[in-house]
C-alpha cells in the first residue's frame, strides 16, 4: 500500500477497512466472546461496588474546586483551601459526590481547616484529605464533629494528625492530615 | 522468453466485467509453474451477456474456485484517468492526499462518491511528462457492488485494478527497451492505445475509430489519420525520452483481426513509421502452455486479464 514507487493500484486497499479484511465467522463468534465476558465482567464488578468513573486528575480538581467554591459563596483560593494538587494521575474514583459530601460536612463543621489536596491509597482504599488548619485543636475540633455524624460514625473515621512543620518565607506553618477509613464500605452505602 | 516468479498464491484467478454495472464477464484461471516456465490455463470463461452476480457464482461451482484469491480487472469504461504532477510530499501521503490533490480534476467530474488510487508514472520521462503520477477514479458504490458480487460468488477478491495497469503487466517482457503501443480495437471499431515502457504505463489515449465499410478513399483518410495521431502521441513522449527507443505496436480485441489483413491498414502504418517499427499480433501462447487448448480460445482471452494474473504474481 504504501510502496507508492511501483506501479500499482488497490481500489480494495483503498475503500475501508471492512472491504479489505473481512473477518471469518470464527473471528466473529472469537470477537463477540470477548465482548460478552467484558460485559460480564463489568456487571460482576458494578454488583459488588467497585463501578469505577475514571477522572483526569484535572478535571477532578475543577469538580471539587466548584464544589468548594459553591459551599464558601465565593472564590476559593489557593490559601483558603482550593485544591492545587490530586496525588495520582490515573485516579480512578468511585463518585466525585463523595469527596463533595465529605467536603460540604468539613466546611459546614468547621471554618478551620482548608483541604488543599487529596491524596489517594488504593491499595489500603484511604483517603487523606490533606490541608491547612489553624491549629490541631481545629482539626481536633472537626473531627470530633465529623465522627459523630450517621455518614461516617458506622464506618470509621480515623484522623492522624501530621504535623509538618514546613516555613513559608520566614512564617512557620503546620500541615495536618487526617484519614478516613472505610472508604469501600461507605461507597456502597452511598450509592 | 519470460522469467515469471512462481506466485506463492497457487492458482490465480482473474475476474473482468465488461461493464462494472453492466452485463457480461471473462474469468481466467492460470497457475504459474515456476521461473522460467509457461503459465498454466485452468480454466476461461467468457460471457458477453450474462452479470457477474448472476453468472459468475455458477462457473466458480462448475471451476471449482470457491475460497480462490482473485484480481479483479476494471474495464476503462468504469473509471476515469488522468495525470497530474507528483505533490511533494512523503510517497506514504500521497494516497491520502488525492482527493484534495485531484480536487480540481474532479469538480468537472459526474462522481457521486469518488474513490481514488494512484501509481507515479514512469520514471523514464523527463521534460513535460517529468514528475507525474496516474490517477484512477471511480464510483466507489459500482467498484463495491462488483467487489460484492465476487465476493457473494465465493472467491477473495485481493486486487482491483485497472486495464492500462494490467497490459502494462502482460508486456513487461516484451517492453524492455522498447516503447509498445498496444492498440485495443473493440467489436464497434472504436480505437484505444496504451504505451508501455519497460513494463511501466506511460500514456493512455483514445485513437480516432475505424469505419471498414467505409469506401477505400474513405479507408485511406481514416487509416492515415489513425497512425498519425498515434505517431503524434509516440513524438510527445519519445521527446520525453533521454533516448530514442525502437517502436513496436500490438493490435489487440475483437476488431484487430480484420484489421490485420487490411493491406492499407498496414501501408499507411509504414508510411507513418519507420522501418524498423513493428505492428505484431500477440501470440499468448509464448506465455502460456498450449497443449491441449483449443485454438479459438486464444483468440478470445483478453490480454488484460492474463496482465491480472501477472501484475501480482
Amino acid at each position: 500500500m504504501d510502496d507508492f514507487s511501483k506501479q500499482r493500484i488497490n481500489f480494495v486497499e483503498v475503500l475501508p477497512i471492512l472491504y479489505r479484511r473481512m473477518p471469518s465467522v470464527p473471528q466473529i463468534l472469537m470477537l463477540w466472546a470477548i465482548i460478552g465476558a467484558l460485559l460480564g465482567l463489568q456487571h460482576m464488578l458494578a454488583s459488588h461496588g467497585y463501578e469505577r468513573l475514571r477522572l483526569d486528575k484535572d478535571s477532578l480538581t475543577a469538580k471539587l474546586n466548584t464544589t468548594l467554591e459553591a459551599l464558601s459563596g465565593e472564590v476559593v483560593s489557593g490559601a483558603q483551601g482550593k485544591l492545587v494538587a490530586i496525588s495520582d494521575d490515573t485516579m480512578e474514583l468511585d463518585d466525585v459526590g463523595f469527596y463533595g459530601d465529605l467536603l460540604t460536612l468539613a466546611k459546614h463543621h468547621s471554618t478551620q481547616v482548608w483541604f488543599t489536596r487529596i491524596m489517594i491509597d488504593k491499595e489500603n482504599e484511604e483517603v487523606v484529605l490533606e490541608g491547612d488548619a489553624s491549629s490541631t485543636q481545629a482539626l481536633n475540633n472537626l473531627y470530633s464533629q465529623l465522627i459523630t455524624l450517621p455518614e461516617f460514625s458506622d464506618y470509621g473515621l480515623n484522623l492522624r494528625d501530621i504535623k509538618r512543620t514546613m516555613l513559608a518565607g520566614e512564617d512557620e506553618r503546620v500541615l495536618h492530615s487526617f484519614i478516613i477509613t472505610n472508604v469501600k464500605q461507605y461507597r456502597r452505602r452511598s450509592r | 522468453m519470460f522469467s515469471l516468479k512462481e506466485n506463492q498464491l497457487g492458482t490465480q484467478v482473474v475476474v473482468r466485467p465488461h461493464d462494472i454495472a453492466g452485463p457480461g464477464f471473462d474469468l481466467l484461471v492460470v497457475k504459474p509453474q515456476g521461473e522460467g516456465k509457461k503459465y498454466l490455463l485452468e480454466g476461461f470463461w467468457s460471457d458477453p451477456d450474462v452479470s457477474l452476480d448472476v453468472g459468475l457464482a455458477e462457473v466458480v461451482r462448475a471451476y471449482k474456485l470457491s475460497r480462490k484469491h482473485c484480481t479483479l480487472v476494471l474495464p476503462h469504461s468504469s473509471y476515469a484517468h488522468f495525470t497530474l504532477n507528483k505533490p511533494n510530499i512523503p510517497h506514504h501521503e500521497i494516497r491520502d492526499s488525492l482527493p484534495w490533490v485531484a480536487q480540481d480534476r474532479l469538480e468537472a467530474m459526474s462522481f457521486h462518491s469518488p474513490v481514488l488510487d494512484a501509481c507515479l508514472a514512469s520514471k523514464s520521462l523527463q521534460g513535460k511528462e517529468h514528475n507525474k503520477m496516474h490517477v484512477f477514479v471511480a464510483e466507489d458504490s459500482h467498484v463495491r457492488s462488483c467487489i460484492d458480487n465476487v465476493r457473494s460468488a465465493k472467491l477473495k477478491v485481493d486486487v482491483v485494478t485497472v486495464h492500462e495497469l494490467a497490459i502494462a503487466a502482460f508486456l513487461r517482457d516484451w517492453s524492455v527497451d522498447t516503447l509498445l503501443g498496444y492498440i485495443v480495437v473493440d467489436s464497434t471499431h472504436a480505437c484505444s492505445l496504451v504505451m508501455v515502457l519497460n513494463g511501466d504505463f506511460v500514456a493512455y489515449k483514445n485513437l480516432p475509430s475505424i469505419n471498414l465499410e467505409a469506401s477505400p478513399n474513405v479507408q485511406q483518410d481514416q487509416f492515415t489519420l489513425f497512425w498519425s495521431e498515434v505517431s503524434r502521441h509516440f513524438q510527445h513522449y519519445i521527446s520525453c525520452l533521454e533516448k530514442r527507443p525502437p517502436v513496436a505496436f500490438y493490435l489487440s480485441g475483437v476488431g484487430a483481426a480484420n484489421l490485420n489483413k487490411h493491406t492499407l491498414f498496414t501501408q499507411c502504418f509504414r508510411e507513418k513509421f519507420s522501418k524498423g517499427a513493428k505492428l505484431n499480433t500477440i501470440d499468448l501462447t509464448q506465455v502460456m502452455e498450449s497443449e491441449g487448448v483449443d485454438d479459438a480460445v486464444w483468440s478470445m482471452i483478453q490480454h488484460d486479464l492474463v496482465g491480472g494474473a501477472l501484475l501480482y504474481g
